[in-house]
């Protein structure tokens, strides 16, 4: 499934559910709660993060605690209101679209 | 180096140096993408190798997974405002203006000079019953001359150039720049934002010289009409004004929908 577009809500949401994590755990929080819904090249996620930080929306830092030195994510509070916007947003337009293609149904058999 | 490095290297290994010199220029960024990118790889490498897989294997089906190095470089956030990276977009700009300007000019005279041949004898065919046939009765008698050819020699001419202009070449050469740079785009760094000019600054400049275009045209025209030529100065009001109007429309729209976005983030902040 094409997630363009959507990467950022989905990303601020697996961010303000987990707290402070790392790349590694946000990519596989995402496959694990889409149950692999989404085709996405992992490795487009950093960047993604990156540009969030630099919208202010997710701050970052290096945790030299772990074995490997590991770059350690989390929502900022402006993080906190975009997520709530977005997702807010983002049920407006399935109403919208629910509406005008109308309700789902299960699959008929041939 | 990782479990599965060989003399040349594991495929980790290998995905990390492409990424090193996809990366070349894009500063704090790219390093820390790539600090992250051989972190989550070795980490889903190591995965691979609890769940079974042998080490060649689990880093292949990281790298897999990953994305391709140009895929993920491309998308690193530009370096802010260094001169480096200004100099760098401004090459990137300069290369596909200047293929698509070579591209335009040369492929418009090619298709001027075939559509020529049909229209020179549309105009000779339908000057039959002017007051002054253009093949029946010559304004030089004297001189034997191929009408069609002659009047085909002007009609082909796009402004400032000769019936020996080599246009084809010149709209080849602009389409191999053109093409190349895409090509590279995705190949290369070429492709990373510190090499991209902005999406709006781009189409600023061709809407700008587009409308340039359509003044320069009905400069030619007004020049035309002091002349007393009469078979390019309606086409080229026509094409000038209207080449002008888009081109202005393009800016104003452009600068409409900046200021539109940013009051809907002023809007979105402030509801917050």
């Amino acid at each position: 499934m094409e997630i363009r577009g959507h990467l950022d809500l989905l990303l601020l949401s697996v961010l303000d559910d987990a707290g402070p994590v790392h790349g590694y755990a946000v990519i596989t929080a995402l496959r694990d709660r889409s149950e692999g819904a989404f085709d996405l090249p992992e490795g487009t996620v950093y960047p993604a993060l990156q540009r969030l930080e630099r919208a202010g929306l997710v701050a970052s830092r290096w945790d030299e605690t772990a074995p490997r030195r590991r770059r350690v994510y989390q929502l900022t509070d402006e993080g906190h209101r975009a997520r709530a916007a977005k997702k807010q947003e983002w049920g407006g337009f399935v109403v919208g679209v629910q509406a005008v293609i109308g309700p789902m149904t299960a699959a008929s058999p041939a | 180096m990782t479990d599965a490095a060989g003399r040349d290297g594991g495929p980790v290994d290998r995905y990390l140096d492409d990424m090193f010199n996809l990366l070349a220029g894009t500063g704090a960024s790219g390093r820390r993408l790539l600090i992250e990118a051989e972190e989550h790889l070795t980490e889903a490498a190591a995965e691979g190798r609890a769940r079974g897989l042998d080490p060649e294997a689990a880093e292949r089906a990281a790298v897999d997974r990953f994305g391709t190095a140009a895929a993920v470089a491309r998308r690193v956030p530009a370096p802010f405002g260094t001169v480096r990276v200004s100099l760098s977009k401004l090459t990137t700009a300069a290369w596909a203006l200047t293929g698509t300007a070579l591209a335009w000019y040369g492929l418009s005279g090619a298709v001027a000079w075939l559509l020529s041949w049909p229209w020179t004898r549309l105009l000779i065919a339908t000057d039959r019953f002017g007051a002054y046939p253009m093949c029946e009765r010559p304004r030089i008698p004297a001189v034997l001359i191929d009408c069609v050819r002659y009047n085909q020699q002007d009609l082909s001419l796009l402004p400032g150039t000769g019936n020996d202009f080599p246009y084809l070449v010149i709209g080849g050469l602009g389409m191999v720049l053109v093409v190349a740079l895409l090509i590279l785009r995705r190949a290369t760094s070429l492709g990373a934002p510190s090499w991209t000019p902005s999406r709006a600054a781009t189409g600023r400049t061709f809407a700008v010289l587009f409308g340039l275009t359509g003044v320069a045209l009905v400069i030619e025209a007004i020049d035309g009409l002091f002349k007393d030529v009469q078979y390019y100065v309606l086409s080229d009001v026509v094409a000038g004004l209207l080449a002008f109007v888009i081109g202005v429309a393009a800016i104003v729209r452009a600068r409409r929908s900046r200021f539109a976005r940013r009051n809907r983030s002023e809007y979105t902040r402030s509801a917050l």
